[in-house]
C-alpha cells in the first residue's frame, strides 16, 4: 500500500468518524439541515470558505495561472477574500435576526418569509435543487479524477467511490457531519496551501527567483491585460465577488450560528483561510510556468494536468498524498454542502411550496440526499448532454437569481415576489440559452465578454426594476412583518 | 411611499450595475473596474443601517474611509497599468493587486466588520436572542 493510499485512507477514516458522532446526535430536521444552530465562529467560517473553494478554485485556477499569467488569480481569487467580509456586512446580523424568528433553515425558507405567494417560494426550491444537483455533477465528475489517480481506478470507479464516501456521511450526520467535515477538510486545505507554496516555490529557486525567470522570457505573462482582455478580467472579478455573497452553501452557514456574538470575527478567519488557499494556484501555476522555461516540464497540452503533473513529477510521493487528500477535501467540502441544499430544496422546500406536509423529516432529507447524490451520478457518467446543460446552472445562475431577491430583499422594502420569480427565471434561462448557444455556434460572443459575470450584473438590474414598474403592497407588509421586533418563534408564516 | 436611504443606496447600486453592464457589453474596461470598489462601498454603507435604517456617525466614517482606500489602490492599479515601473518582481499594477489590494481586502474589511457589528450591528441582534425574547 502506497503512502498515498495509506494517507487517504486515513482521511475517509476521520469523515466517517465525523458522520458516526453526527448520526447519534440526530434528533430533528433542524440538525440534519443546520447543525441544530450548534457552530462557533472558527467551525462557521473555515467551513464556509472550504464549501466555497472547491475543486475548481485549487485545480482550475492553477491551470488558468499556467496558461493565462497572474491575471487568472487577480480575476478569480483575489477578490474572494472581499467577498466573504461583504457577505457578514450585509447577511450576518439579518439573517441571524431570521433565523431566531422563524424556523429558517434554508434559502427558499428566507424566500417563503420574504415573499408573498406561492411563485417565487416554488421557483426559488426548483432552483435550488437544480442549482444543487449541477454542482454536485461537477464535484462527482472532479472525485473521479482525482480518485482515479489514487487508486489506480477508473474514473467512473473512482467517481462511484468517492461519492459513496460523501454520501455516507452526508446522508448519516446531515449538515452536522457536512459543517464539522467541511471543518476539518478547511484546515487541510489552509496548511495544504501553506506547505505547497514553499516547496512549489523552492523547486524553481524561490519566490523572487521564479518571478525572474518568467519575466526574462516574457514580461506580459506577469501583467494584468496578458492574455484575456481587461474586460474579461474585471468582469470575472464582478462575478467572483457578488456570485460568492449568493453562494446557497455560504449563506445557509449563517442559518447555523449558535449565538450572535458568534458573528464577530467569522469573516476574517473566512477571509484570511481562503487568502491562504490562493497561494496554491498562484505558486502552483507560476512554478509550472518557471519549469516550463526552464525546460524542465513539457508545455503541457491540457491546462487542467498542470496540478497533477506538479504533483506526478517534482514532490515526493508523501507530499504528493497530502495534497491529494486536500484537493478531495476542497472538492468533497463543497460536495456535501449541495447535497445538504438539495435534499432540503426537495424535502422541505419544494413540499411547503406544493402544500404537502412532511412528516419525518430526518428519514426523508436522508432519502432526498440519496436521490441528490444518485442523480448527480447518472448525470457525470452517463448524460453528457446533461452534465453540459448542468454546468450552465452554476455559479451565475445562483448569483443572479439570489442576489437581487435575498441580498437586497433583506434591505429593500420595494422588492416583490413577481421580481423575485423573474430574477430567478432570468438566471437560469439567460445562463442555459448562453451556454447552448455559443456551444452550437449560433451566437459568437467577442472575447471580452465574461457571461457570468454578464448575467449576474442583468440579474440584479431585472430584479429592481421589475420591483420598481410593479409595486406590490404585500411584499412591502411581509418586509415590515420580517422586521417587526421578536415576540414569540413563528413557525408557521404562510 | 417615501423615498428613503436604502432605496437611494438601491438606486445608486442600480445605477453602478447598469454602468458596469454597458462596460461588459460595449468593451469599456474602466466601467467595470470601477464598479468593484463602488458597490463594495455602497453595499457596506447598505449593511451599515441598523434595522431601524439608521447610521452611526463613526461607522460611516469606518465604512467610508475604506471605500477611500479600496478606490484609491484601484486608481492606483489603473494609473500604473500601462507603466514601466516594477514592485516586487512585478509589474506595477499587479503588485498593487498582488502586495496591496489582496491583503488589504483580506484582514481590513473583514476587521472594518468586526469593529462596525461590535460597535453598531451587535445591538440589532440582541433582542433575537432566546433569554432577551425570553
Amino acid at each position: 500500500m502506497t503512502p498515498v493510499v495509506v494517507i487517504v485512507l486515513v482521511y475517509f477514516a476521520i469523515m466517517f468518524a465525523v458522520g458516526y458522532w453526527a448520526k447519534s446526535r440526530m434528533k430533528s430536521s433542524r440538525d440534519f439541515l443546520v447543525a441544530g444552530q450548534t457552530l462557533g465562529f472558527f467551525v462557521m467560517a473555515i467551513g464556509t470558505f472550504s464549501s466555497i473553494q472547491s475543486g475548481f478554485g485549487m485545480i482550475g485556477h492553477t491551470a488558468n495561472t499556467y496558461s493565462w499569467g497572474v491575471q487568472a488569480v487577480v480575476a478569480a481569487a483575489f477578490l474572494v477574500p472581499l467577498a466573504f467580509a461583504v457577505s457578514w456586512f450585509l447577511l450576518g446580523s439579518r439573517l441571524y435576526r431570521l433565523a431566531r424568528k422563524y424556523d429558517v433553515y434554508s434559502i427558499p425558507d428566507v424566500i417563503r418569509i420574504r415573499y408573498p405567494g406561492r411563485a417565487a417560494h416554488l421557483s426559488m426550491s426548483v432552483a435550488m435543487f437544480v442549482g444543487s444537483v449541477a454542482y454536485m455533477t461537477a464535484q462527482v465528475t472532479a472525485t473521479g479524477v482525482i480518485m482515479s489517480l489514487i487508486f489506480g481506478t477508473s474514473v467512473t470507479t473512482g467517481a462511484i467511490i468517492g461519492s459513496a464516501v460523501v454520501a455516507l456521511y452526508t446522508v448519516a450526520g446531515g449538515m452536522l457531519a457536512g459543517a464539522w467535515t467541511d471543518f476539518l477538510q478547511g484546515l487541510l486545505m489552509v496548511v495544504m496551501s501553506i506547505g505547497t507554496f514553499f516547496v512549489a516555490t523552492s523547486t524553481v529557486g524561490g519566490w523572487s527567483t521564479m518571478l525572474e525567470t518568467i519575466a526574462s522570457h516574457d514580461v506580459d505573462f506577469l501583467r494584468l491585460d496578458a492574455s484575456q482582455p481587461l474586460t474579461y478580467v474585471y468582469t470575472f472579478i464582478v462575478m467572483a465577488v457578488l456570485g460568492t455573497v449568493a453562494q446557497p452553501q455560504l449563506i445557509t452557514k449563517f442559518l447555523m450560528l449558535r449565538s450572535s456574538s458568534e458573528l464577530k470575527w467569522g469573516a476574517l478567519v473566512a477571509s484570511v483561510a481562503y487568502g491562504i488557499t490562493t497561494l496554491f494556484a498562484l505558486s502552483v501555476g507560476l512554478s509550472m510556468r518557471a519549469l516550463t522555461i526552464e525546460g524542465r516540464a513539457p508545455e503541457l497540452a491540457n491546462i487542467d494536468n498542470t496540478t497533477t503533473w506538479f504533483f506526478d513529477n517534482m514532490v515526493s510521493p508523501v507530499f504528493a498524498g497530502f495534497v491529494l487528500a486536500g484537493l478531495l477535501a476542497a472538492i468533497m467540502s463543497s460536495a456535501n454542502s449541495f447535497i445538504a441544499v438539495g435534499a432540503s430544496s426537495l424535502m422541505r422546500d419544494l413540499t411547503s411550496a406544493l402544500g404537502i406536509t412532511v412528516r419525518n423529516e430526518v428519514r426523508w432529507a436522508r432519502l432526498a440526499s440519496v436521490f441528490v447524490v444518485v442523480c448527480a451520478l447518472v448525470f457525470a457518467l452517463y448524460l453528457s448532454q446533461v452534465v453540459f446543460l448542468l454546468g450552465a446552472i452554476g455559479w451565475a445562475a445562483f448569483a443572479a437569481a439570489i442576489f437581487g431577491p435575498l441580498v437586497l430583499g433583506l434591505y429593500w422594502r420595494r422588492g416583490t415576489a413577481l421580481a423575485t420569480t423573474v430574477a430567478i427565471a432570468f438566471g437560469i434561462v439567460s445562463n442555459l440559452a448562453a451556454t447552448i448557444l455559443t456551444a452550437q455556434e449560433v451566437i459568437t460572443l467577442p472575447a471580452y465578454i465574461q457571461t457570468g459575470g454578464l448575467i449576474t450584473c442583468l440579474g440584479i438590474v431585472v430584479f429592481i426594476v421589475v420591483s420598481v414598474a410593479v409595486p406590490s403592497r404585500e411584499s412591502f407588509d411581509r418586509f415590515a412583518d420580517m422586521n417587526r421586533p421578536r415576540e414569540g418563534k413563528d413557525m408557521n408564516l404562510v | 411611499m417615501r423615498v428613503d436611504r436604502v432605496d437611494r443606496l438601491v438606486l445608486l447600486c442600480f445605477v453602478a450595475t447598469a454602468v458596469a453592464v454597458v462596460g461588459m457589453v460595449f468593451d469599456y474596461w474602466q466601467l467595470v473596474y470601477y464598479a468593484i470598489p463602488v458597490l463594495t462601498a455602497l453595499f457596506l454603507f447598505m449593511a451599515a443601517l441598523d434595522r431601524r435604517d439608521a447610521w452611526s456617525t463613526p461607522v460611516l466614517a469606518g465604512v467610508a474611509a475604506f471605500g477611500g482606500v479600496l478606490l484609491a489602490l484601484f486608481v492606483a492599479g489603473n494609473v500604473l497599468l500601462h507603466t514601466d515601473g516594477w514592485i516586487g518582481g512585478l509589474p506595477a499594477a499587479t503588485a498593487v493587486f498582488l502586495y496591496a489590494v489582496w491583503p488589504v481586502t483580506t484582514v481590513a474589511a473583514p476587521l472594518l466588520y468586526a469593529w462596525v457589528y461590535h460597535t453598531w450591528l451587535r445591538h440589532d441582534v440582541e433582542d433575537a436572542e432566546p433569554e432577551s425574547a425570553a
